[in-house]
């Protein structure tokens, strides 16, 4: 049977979960835009931040009408629902324009940081889990593990300025900070700093996952076989051990858009989560509505890419 | 074993993807420019926002205004009003300034600037002109003005409503924009297109990253010595001093005082300090009871050591004032009279005042917002503690203290930590918001004191004005409605090509300045 045959039917027996999934997800951003619109809300007053002390109370009440905060906020909600359905999120308070302009001039810096990030922790990750896991208890899986575990428990804030000291000031290898003209030089920083955890967190659930495959019995069999270890390795005890990698993947799409709030703020990079931090300290609540809505529904969708991930790495699965 | 066949989208696939993101990601590795131009590149915390000066109210944002545009008047460096787009003023009685126009002037899209458009502004800020969105934030500044007048092309005459000293000082805030432009589409393109009478022009604007001005040509100020001024905001200390080490950028702000050997010890960067107009001291909230008593608000003024906090917490980069008035504003009291550091004194007067065994007071203040805020105000609760105010610090996010002040005014907090800015250099800023009776801002009433503030802020001599401004802050120092502490000194890192002093209203006006 023909390739595309076989993903038609894989497809068409998924539907009718991948609509459950799809109503779930909607569900679930309905649900976080009430809790962060009502949160955001209760946190404080924007126009306060905005004005000098001195503002008298008479123009404080202009501008909370001006920006529609003196309606009540199930009033408030209604309205921005109605506009985020037609894709209008409000404008931002602080800088007066359209606030889903303002996320997606910035989403494409953050995209390229997750990706290159993902990319180069996965390179460095899976071969030292992969060689971890075959020399078990060799000196290159001391010094390996010793590694990831030094990389999950640094904070990322201090590797990123030690980076900016080492490889920015005294090295001069790299730029330090911002976004230059969207080149690579300025990407290779935050990445890093982004990366160690990943990097550390693959490179253990690798390890981890490879060596419960190779006890397997399949294993020991295609071994028996004649097979070259490589072909064992690469082909029949990987592939086996992708499914707990492929899993952290989506979960850490989401860990690595929280850590992209630091990073791009340590380098002055100018993505989705340095804008989130400012628009919280000044409660530009469109903003704030904006990135959430954008970020969640970046989130969902992965998470459905990653579902269907799995039904190709292991051809048992299936959504039914 | 058919299923074999469906890979994840095959190893060949996975290369594809992997080649053609690194391809995307090498596209351009770091290509800079080199020209003959002078590039002077600033770093501040945080990015402009609207480059219509009617619509914000942020110093980083300001500092690129300021470039792009001009007021009918200017704040000097030392304070002083200097004319701008208007030659000369005078009064023709108390409430009547005459202002004369320079003649010439355009804006940079040739556009010229007369009355007509200065008129044109005023009544777009105090919301005469129909359609037009209100300016909120910049009306309560020109609140004083009842009408004006235009006399011929370039003579204005504005008529306040009370004899108002303020009304110069106020009129350098007021950045006078295009009439042409911003009528066609409402004044929408002007936030992220300004156009002004100013010495510079905005060539590009990278949200986040960068933004560039270029210098005019055909400024009525003539031409500046730097050709490109580039902002770019980057929000960690850190960073900003090792791009100021790479020799990336020429000026940092806000260098802050543990920071200060660091940046010193840079080659070929300096320190540039000024002594600011911003000014901090506890406001006491007289609206609780005990607070109400003289005694007490004196005693706490006894228990504090300013002396000792500059030192050990600022670590030198404060100087104390006397009572809310720094020496670089109008109002300074030559004869100013400090608070002597005196314990004991303190508990006398407690124990005078009725708490022989202290009592149990909290300051409010702002995480993070001002230099070591929560250190100052710590070592106050222990200085306090000492003398029998037991003293709690509660410390929060700036949005949230902004929110208490305005929201919990009778309860707690006893004492709030407070450091205002002041555009205009003059106290009587900070006196009718926050000592006036009825000030946004104040919880005590001193009739002496208010009817000096009044007299103050009704007359148009200089002298006399002065003269009741330093009358109030004599009466608030006998009466203290705040507890006194000190005015900052804000560091600049400076790469040493550039010639350019700091001011003490936290603006950067490059227009002087110059490259060695």
């Amino acid at each position: 049977m023909s390739v595309t045959g076989v993903t038609s039917i894989a497809v068409s027996s998924m539907s009718g979960y991948l609509t459950r999934r799809f109503v779930q997800s909607i569900i679930v951003i309905i649900g976080i835009s009430i809790v962060v619109f009502v949160i955001s809300r209760l946190s404080g007053d924007p126009v306060n931040l905005m004005v000098s002390m001195d503002t008298p109370e008479k123009y404080r009440v202009i501008l909370r009408k001006e920006l529609g905060l003196d309606k009540p906020i199930p009033i408030q909600y209604l309205i921005f629902l109605r506009g985020a359905l037609k894709g209008d999120f409000g404008e931002s308070i602080r800088y007066g324009e359209p606030a889903l302009r303002l996320v997606l001039q910035r989403l494409p810096a953050t995209l390229r940081l997750l990706l290159f990030t993902l990319f180069w922790s996965l390179i460095f990750a899976i071969p030292i889990g992969i060689f971890s896991a075959i020399k078990r208890n060799s000196f290159f899986d001391l010094i390996g593990m010793a590694c990831t575990f030094l990389g999950q428990s640094i904070p990322s804030f201090w590797a990123g300025i030690m980076l900016i000291m080492i490889v920015g000031v005294y090295l001069r290898l790299l730029p330090i900070s911002g976004y230059g003209n969207g080149d690579f030089a300025h990407l290779v920083l935050p990445a890093f700093t982004l990366g160690t955890l990943e990097m550390a967190s693959f490179a253990r659930i690798t390890r981890s996952s490879m060596l419960d495959v190779l006890n397997m019995d399949y294993v020991q069999t295609a071994r028996s076989k004649g097979l070259s270890e490589f072909v064992v390795i690469t082909k029949h005890a990987l592939r086996n051990a992708l499914i707990p990698i492929v899993t952290m993947l989506g979960l850490h799409v989401a860990y690595m858009m929280g850590g992209a709030v630091i990073t791009e703020q340590i380098f002055a990079y100018p993505g989705v989560g340095w804008l989130a931090v400012q628009s919280i300290y000044n409660r530009d609540f469109p903003i704030i509505q904006a990135i959430v809505m954008v970020v969640s529904i970046g989130i969902v969708v992965t998470n459905f890419v990653i579902d269907i991930v799995y039904t190709l790495i292991d051809p048992r699965i299936r959504y039914d | 074993m058919k299923t074999r066949k469906v890979r994840p989208l095959g190893s060949k696939g996975v290369i594809l993807v992997m080649s053609f993101i690194l391809i995307n990601l090498f596209l351009a590795w770091g290509t800079q420019t080199a020209d003959c131009k002078t590039r002077v590149v600033v770093a501040q915390g945080a990015e402009a926002t609207r480059l219509d000066p009617d619509l914000q109210r942020e110093t980083t944002t300001q500092n690129v205004v300021d470039h792009i545009y001009d007021a009918l008047l200017a704040m000097g460096p030392n304070g002083k009003i200097v004319p701008a787009l208007a030659e000369s003023w005078r009064y023709l009685n108390d409430t009547t300034l005459e202002l004369k126009l320079r003649k010439g002037v355009k804006f940079s899209n040739g556009e010229p600037f007369n009355a007509e458009v200065a008129k044109y502004n005023l009544d777009r800020v105090l919301g005469k002109l129909p359609g037009a969105a209100p300016t909120p934030l910049v009306e309560p500044e020109l609140d004083w003005v009842k009408e004006y007048e235009i006399v011929d092309d370039y003579t204005i005459q504005i008529i306040s409503k009370y004899p108002a000293p303020l009304a110069l000082a106020y009129l350098t805030q007021k950045m006078m924009v295009p009439f042409q432009y911003t009528k066609q589409d409402n004044f929408a393109s002007l936030a992220t297109k300004p156009v002004g009478t100013g010495p510079y022009v905005l060539k590009s604007w990278m949200k986040g990253s960068e933004l560039v001005l270029e210098a005019r040509k055909d400024c009525w100020k003539g031409i500046p010595k730097i050709d490109e001024i580039v902002f770019r905001p980057i929000p960690e200390d850190s960073t900003r001093i090792a791009e100021l080490k790479v020799g990336n950028i020429d000026l940092i702000t806000n260098v802050k005082p543990d920071n200060l050997e660091e940046v010193k010890a840079i080659k070929d960067v300096d320190v540039r300090s000024v002594s600011s107009n911003r000014t901090t001291h506890l406001h006491i909230n007289t609206a609780i009871a005990k607070m109400k008593d003289i005694r007490v608000r004196k005693a706490i003024n006894y228990a504090v050591d300013v002396e000792s906090l500059t030192k050990n917490v600022l670590g030198g980069n404060g100087h104390r004032v006397s009572v809310i008035c720094p020496k670089s504003m109008v109002g300074w009291d030559p004869e100013e009279k400090f608070y002597p550091y005196d314990p004991e004194m303190a508990k006398k007067l407690l124990a005078e005042a009725g708490f022989p065994d202290g009592m149990d007071i909290t300051i409010l203040t702002p995480r993070g917002r001002y230099v070591n805020d929560v250190a100052i105000s710590e070592a106050i609760a222990g200085m306090l503690t000492k003398v029998g105010i037991r003293t709690k610090v509660n410390a929060v996010e700036f949005g949230i203290y902004i929110d208490i002040i305005f929201k919990a005014h009778e309860k707690e907090p006893e004492l709030v930590f407070i450091s205002w800015g002041n555009a205009l250099s003059n106290t009587l800023y900070d006196l009718i918001p926050g000592v006036l009776k009825g000030g946004v801002f104040n919880s005590y009433t001193n009739e002496k004191i208010d009817s000096c503030i009044e007299k103050a802020s009704s007359t148009v001599d200089p002298k006399k004005h002065v003269e009741y401004l330093r009358l109030a802050l004599r009466e608030m120092w006998i009466d203290p409605p705040f507890v006194y502490l000190y005015n900052m000194r804000d560091n600049y890192g400076v790469n040493k090509r550039l010639v350019w002093e700091p001011r003490s209203d936290e603006r950067i006006y490059l227009f002087d300045a110059y490259v060695k």
